[in-house]
């Protein structure tokens, strides 16, 4: 006996319900929520569905033959693949497959360690580079002539036998020149299916910098770069976290997933591609060039030089930014910000204060209130495309050549002053000068506001404090592993 | 036809484990529901716990076979 179950039915109310509500309210962001919230429509049908079989139990109906029928799993399966492909589109993470680690041989057999050591000496500045390899690697620039390292490496094999061949076949080296020390894992030698993978803690002149390579086939792993005076490159083709501390030089991070990269104290440039989560940037010198696809939160502190963002739909530019931005998803805050500043993007809210030189803002939907604070005023231009509320909080000794209007909604004055106020059919402009520089808003749809900013209105904070939280406390110190008998005919260290 | 003072004869009992071969579909999707949204609302990545799948329908396949031999 077929029965006819329950959510069919409530998914087409449910979707009439969603597409109703978007028509009586425009400014609702349907497709943000749907790609966000739409796996609890899985838990919904799931759960509809076990509430009708276990009261076809308590009623003594017999059960059906399987709870969800193949057709019900192809649905469910289609109803991923939208939820998915609508969440990577509308920017909120990345495509499946650069997340699920099946891992392999990771989830057979053991974890053998075998200590790695070595050093080389080398000049006051040398080049280091660290040859393609998969683990951690914590580097930190000291007083001293000589990179040295020191860790562990862990390979997963079956058994011990196993693990010793892999142990033979990957062996660490370091070698090279004074002036180009290169550190070797030779990981990608090891047979077999055994993953090997290595932490090491490198100590390194003051004046070296630094090349790094991690292995695509690997696991995740972290760097750690602290008190370097030279250059920093890391290019990653796996999942990595970054953190930097005291870099005297450019810094260049090519990463293809990070959790996250901290950055602090930087003298040089940094530019950062990739994707990933969360970005921490405090103290940089030189300027900040970021490209990419980040889902977490970002935040920026203390920016002395251009600082150049470009998402996939959101694009910032600011002169520097002496305050702070932060960004989680669906919003974009900053404080005490030197322009000129551009910000186009798709749907974050953007609330501004304190800023200085010009101003240009272009959005789809987005709510915006910019708070100048800092006279006088220069020009700015803000346009949301589609709809939004903007609110406009004016010293009252500023000067300026107002032009703010909405399409359809409300305009609202409380300046006062030279502004006049039109409403007229769904719409309203608000004008007025008093011989400053001009100031443009116009929304598609929303309401309109200009007032006066009151001295002590609390500092601004994201609307929502979502953002993955940093979880990456920086890597600990590798602990001591006991030494194994050295393998005949073949040295740990290999120095050329 | 039922004769006026008689009962009705009482439904047979289900065949035991086809409650739990029932509700074994619907586990899985609430499992699933549940670990996509903790994806998407950005706690655990569905990369790392996707094998808690694996776990609830063997539990339910266990429940199953024990449900239907200790009867």
């Amino acid at each position: 006996m077929r029965r006819a179950s329950l959510f069919a039915p409530l998914l087409l109310i449910g979707l009439g319900a969603l597409f109703l509500a978007r028509n009586v309210y425009p400014d609702l962001r349907l497709l943000d929520y749907l790609a966000k919230y739409w796996p609890f429509l899985l838990i919904l049908w799931g759960v509809l569905r076990l509430g009708e079989i276990l009261y076809w139990g308590a009623t003594r109906q017999p059960f059906p033959r399987s709870g969800i029928s193949g057709g019900e799993w192809g649905l469910v399966i289609l109803l991923c693949f939208i939820g998915v492909t609508l969440h990577t589109v509308m920017g909120l993470s990345t495509w499946f497959p650069n997340r699920i680690r099946l891992g392999g041989l990771d989830m057979f057999g053991e974890s053998f360690d075998y200590p790695i050591a070595g050093e080389k000496p080398s000049s006051k500045s040398p080049h280091v580079l660290i040859e393609s390899f998969s683990g951690n690697a914590r580097i930190i620039g000291m007083d001293t002539q000589e990179v040295k390292v020191t860790g562990r490496k862990t390979i997963r094999s079956l058994d011990q036998s196993g693990a010793d061949r892999a142990n033979q076949e990957a062996p660490f080296e370091i070698t090279g020149s004074p002036d180009q020390v290169v550190i070797r894992t030779n990981q990608h030698r090891a047979s077999g299916p055994r993953s090997v993978s290595e932490e090491m803690e490198i100590l390194v002149p003051k004046g070296a910098s630094i090349e790094a390579h991690g292995e695509a086939r690997g696991r995740s792993g972290d760097f750690d770069i602290h008190d370097v005076d030279g250059a920093v490159t890391i290019i990653s083709d796996n999942s990595s976290g970054v953190r930097l501390e005291n870099i005297g030089g450019e810094t260049r991070l090519d990463l293809h997933y990070s959790d996250l990269v901290r950055a602090v104290n930087l003298k040089g440039a940094l530019d950062l591609k990739g994707r990933g989560s969360d970005i921490d940037l405090e103290n940089i010198g030189g300027p900040v060039s970021i490209n990419g696809f980040y889902s977490g939160m970002l935040q920026f502190h203390n920016l002395n030089k251009t600082v150049h963002f470009v998402g996939p739909q959101t694009e910032f530019f600011a002169e520097k930014i002496p305050g702070e931005v932060r960004m989680p998803l669906n919003d974009f805050t900053g404080t005490n910000l030197v322009g000129p500043i551009r910000l186009t993007t798709r749907s974050r809210d953007v609330r501004i204060s304190d800023f200085t030189n010009s101003l240009e803002i272009s959005a789809d939907r987005a709510d915006i209130e910019l708070r100048p604070g800092m006279l006088p005023l220069s020009k700015m231009d803000v346009h949301t495309h589609i709809a939004g509320d903007i609110t406009l909080a004016l010293p009252p000794a500023a000067k300026f050549n107002l032009t703010a209007s909405t399409g359809a909604g409300e305009v609202e004055d409380s300046f006062g002053g030279p502004v006049k106020v039109d409403q007229s059919g769904r719409g309203g402009t608000m004008r007025g000068s008093n011989g400053g520089p001009e100031l443009n808003l116009r929304t598609e749809r929303g309401r309109m506001t200009v007032r006066t900013a009151s001295p002590d209105e609390p500092p601004l904070e994201p609307h929502e404090g979502e953002g993955r939280r940093f979880k990456f406390p920086g890597i600990p110190p590798v602990p001591p592993v006991p030494p194994v008998p050295p393998v005949p005919g073949l040295p740990k260290t290999i120095d050329q | 036809m039922t004769t006026p003072g008689m009962t009705p004869p009482p439904l047979p009992d289900p065949p035991p484990g086809a409650l739990m071969r029932a509700v074994t579909g619907p586990l899985l999707l609430i499992t699933l529901g549940v670990l996509l949204a903790m994806d998407h609302l950005g706690s655990v990545s569905f990369g790392r716990t996707w094998p808690a799948l694996l776990i609830v329908f063997g539990a339910c396949k266990l429940m199953e076979r024990v449900g239907s031999t200790s009867v």
